[in-house]
């Protein structure tokens, strides 16, 4: 799958997540779907309530209002992003477990190094276990 | 009756409860998944006993956390 992100939206979330280090940046994510794709055009910038540099927990009541705002502005959600402060943008053991929703793109951005580097992936189910398959992602 | 369901305007049954609708979307690990009725959270113990009316527009978010 390709994911395209356009570079306004892919500098808001870096700077959000090297806003939030130590601790683990978060957020939503929203757009289009578009054939062979997904089309990310709006970030929304969330609080981190776990407080923590190596977990995130998105509020569910800024979930809920920005999935109104999403509706309104003909959006569709289209998952999260998080930091990993000092380790790679792959996901974690938990990271896995936690990719509920298998419709979603999550994207995950890297601060262990002077650049950042994000990655972007995508869950598919394989008996009964969640397995992660990383999407090509294009800043435009 | 029609309700927006994730946007998407959907027709169910009269007396579909929020519960209900979780299965007939095929909505995977419920118990991780915040309902949200009219822009307002439905509480998990209510799930069952509230039902859904027409032009009702109902949000499905899956808990969003991670962690290593």
């Amino acid at each position: 799958m390709k994911i395209t992100i356009t570079k306004e939206v892919y500098q808001q979330i870096v700077d959000h997540c090297r806003n939030c280090f130590p601790l683990e940046g978060c957020g939503l994510i929203a757009g289009h779907e578009v054939p062979g794709g997904k089309e990310i055009v709006k970030a929304y910038l969330t609080k981190n309530i776990s407080e923590s540099r190596v977990y995130f927990t998105i509020d569910p009541e800024e979930q809920l209002k920005a999935v109104i705002n999403m509706r309104k502005e003909g959006l569709i959600p289209l998952g999260n992003f998080h930091s990993h402060p000092e380790t790679s943008a792959d996901p974690s053991a938990e990271d896995r477990r936690l990719a509920l929703d298998h419709r979603a793109c999550y994207v995950i951005v890297s601060l262990s190094d002077r650049l950042p580097v994000v990655k972007c992936f995508h869950v598919t189910k394989i008996n009964d276990e969640n397995n992660v398959v990383e999407d090509e992602v294009e800043v435009v | 009756m029609i309700v927006t369901i994730a946007g998407e305007k959907k027709e169910i049954e009269q007396g579909t409860t929020v519960s209900r609708l979780l299965v007939l979307e095929k909505v995977q690990t419920p118990e991780y998944v915040t309902v949200a009725v009219n822009e307002q959270f439905v509480d998990s113990p209510l799930k069952s006993e509230r039902v859904l009316k027409e032009g009702d527009q109902i949000e499905f978010m899956y808990f969003m956390g991670g962690g290593r």
